[in-house]
């Protein structure tokens, strides 16, 4: 039987791998496509609002 | 590698978080405005008509650009911001390399960083990144009654707007004084924070009574992200502008990082209260929920806040609920590096410790990955059309105020990639500038306080161009600055000195009467920049003292160096 200590270190890599897998895919993602979320308004409006609630 | 890896780590992340940011160019993003070179006027010392927001943050630049350009100082601050909040958490929980690790994780890439970032309130972020290393002063102050040399200047760094100041002053003043009142430390304390806040507190003092004005408690309110407030602000979120707050947070990975947080602390908080000196937990624990009680207390009665600040000047400075969330840093980050430290502890061979490593640092960055390079795209530099350049050299200071047409704060211009800024156009001039300072949010407009600006407000509404130009000549407006590519703006009669595609300006000639502030109010400015720039000197000359001390001290053999 696989014993408490050998189960730790399996689920020690498998977190270790999950967070660095879903960081490095996050931040490739988010580098590559830069685009800002809230550009801002495009429009010729004399009034551009500072932000929203 | 435990002292130099974190510093190495911060400096990834912060290279991570502005990315573009660092390029040519200049980050021009709601409040953040940087010039080329920011001209010094009487309104950036505090002896403007509106509510002096900007002191003393503008006036530094203003002196500091004179020697670095501002282009480059803009990315010295923000980069010198965020090392300096990691480094600074680094310092403040110690231990081994993992607690230090996650501590720069935490200090650097949060939502509180990041949401500042986007909104441009970056003397808030010089506040933020001063807290960790102005408890460290606070605590070798309660253990050693001595004032590290360097803790003035970081004090004076950290103090650069109101709201910035009082949150350095209390981390240090609450943090030094958990040792005890001493009469060798205590004194020199005070007026180290004293002079450090003298500029915005005389600046708000001579404005009491606009401040008691200032409304807005509601719409800069504590806001719920993706998680509610209550449980946005124990992960440093919470800002009331839904515009900057990441996607990330609005999904389930605000959800797993708040969880991952709360596990980490509970697992960290019995050996960190056991680790820090004594006092110094109670000291960190009240900072804690003044910054947390603060948020909510804004998110749950911003109505009855507003009604206490009519009565109370001071109290307009809490109207943005969730800037007093920087109080709650040291504290949050010792317990969650110590309880990060000890799962990895936990792990019995070498390879679950270093997976458990890797998942600890890395978790901040994996629940908010929208942040990297440059908040998605958001801290894009732009450079100013020649146009505007030159603009500063027909505006003469000296003549009568500037004002801009159209009459509102904030400008999308196709230059900046139509990102919304506060007019960068009133800080290009070196004329003082009226302007227009009511916030539009949302579909509500926040009047602002400046009684001059309502009176250029009434004369823009008379009915012919040469009715308005009178009426701007007889408040002391001299210069009109219109912006052709900012929309609609009422036609003001008056010489045309300059008229280009973006950009016209127009003298208004004939008598323009000089505003000058009253003597007691110019004193009482004096006095207090006095106390600023004297802590400064004083302070720059005890560090190349001690500098110059060590070096000496360092040449000398072994065992020569004396107590």
């Amino acid at each position: 039987m696989f014993s408490f200590g050998f189960i730790g270190t399996i689920a020690s890599i498998i977190a270790g791998g999950a967070v660095a897998t879903v960081t490095v895919v996050g931040l490739v993602n988010n580098t590559v496509e830069s685009s800002p979320d809230h550009p801002g308004s495009v429009s010729q409006s004399s009034t551009i609002a500072y932000g929203s609630r | 590698m435990t002292r130099w890896l974190p510093l190495a780590w911060a400096a990834a992340l912060a290279v991570l978080v502005l990315g573009p940011a660092l390029g040519p160019g200049y980050v021009l993003i709601r409040d953040m405005v940087w010039v080329p070179d920011l001209p010094l006027r009487s309104d950036m010392l505090g002896l403007g008509s509106a509510l002096p927001r900007a002191v003393p943050s503008d006036a530094v630049v203003a002196a500091l650009d004179e020697v670095v350009p501002g282009m480059l100082l803009q990315k010295l601050v923000l980069l010198g911001a965020l090392v300096g909040a990691g480094t600074g958490c680094a310092a403040l929980v110690g231990g081994g390399l993992v607690a230090r690790l996650v501590a720069v994780s935490v200090g650097v890439w949060n939502p509180f960083v990041v949401e500042r970032l986007a909104i441009g309130h970056w003397p808030v972020l010089l506040g933020y990144a001063a807290v960790p290393w102005l408890a460290v002063a606070g605590r070798r102050i309660a253990t050693g009654g001595r004032i590290p040399a360097w803790a003035p200047l970081v004090l004076v760094a950290g103090s650069l707007s109101a709201s910035a100041g009082l949150v350095s002053a209390a981390v240090l003043l609450v943090t030094a004084l958990a040792g005890g009142v001493r009469r060798r430390s205590t004194l020199p304390l005070a007026l180290m924070v004293v002079a450090a806040n003298a500029p915005w507190v005389a600046a708000g003092l001579t404005h009491a009574g606009l401040a008691t004005s200032a409304a807005g408690f509601r719409p800069f309110a504590t806001a719920s992200d993706g998680l509610p407030a209550p449980l946005a602000v124990l992960t440093f979120g919470g800002i009331w502008n839904a515009d900057v707050v990441p996607t990330s947070r609005e999904g389930a990975l605000a959800w797993i990082g708040l969880l991952a947080m709360l596990c980490l602390a509970a697992c960290g908080a019995r050996r960190w209260w056991r680790s820090e000196p004594p006092g110094q937990q109670i000291a960190l624990l009240v900072l804690w929920g003044v910054g947390v009680g603060l948020a909510l207390l804004s998110w749950a009665s911003p109505d009855a806040m507003a009604d206490a600040s009519a009565h109370v000047p001071g109290l307009a400075l809490l109207r943005d609920g969730s800037r007093s969330l920087a109080l709650a840093l040291p504290l949050t980050v010792g317990v969650v590096a110590t309880g990060a430290a000890r799962l990895v502890d936990v792990a019995r061979q070498s390879v679950g410790r270093w997976s458990l490593a890797v998942a600890v640092v890395l978790l901040p960055i994996a629940v908010l990955p929208d942040v990297a390079w440059g908040i998605g795209g958001a801290l894009q530099p732009a450079h100013y059309p020649d146009e505007w350049l030159a603009a500063r050299t027909t505006v003469r200071a000296g003549e009568g105020d500037a004002i801009i047409l159209p009459w509102s704060a904030y400008r999308a211009p196709a230059w900046n990639g139509h990102r919304p800024v506060i007019d960068p156009l009133a800080r290009l001039v070196p004329a003082d500038v009226v302007t227009n300072q009511d916030l539009v949010v949302g579909s509500m407009t926040v009047a602002g306080e400046d009684p001059r600006a309502r009176r250029v407000s009434t004369a823009l509404a008379a009915p012919t161009p040469s009715g308005r130009a009178d009426a701007l000549r007889a408040l002391g407006v001299r210069w009109v600055l219109v912006e052709k590519d900012a929309g609609e703006a009422p036609s003001v009669h008056g010489r045309v000195v300059h008229d280009g595609p973006l950009l016209r300006i127009i003298r208004l000639d004939g008598n323009v009467p000089l505003a000058s502030p009253s003597t007691a109010r110019s004193i009482a400015t004096a006095a207090a920049w006095a106390a600023f720039v004297g802590l400064v000197l004083v302070d720059l000359a005890g560090v190349v003292r001690t500098a110059r001390v060590r070096m000496t001290t360092s040449g000398l053999p072994a065992g020569s160096v004396r107590d």
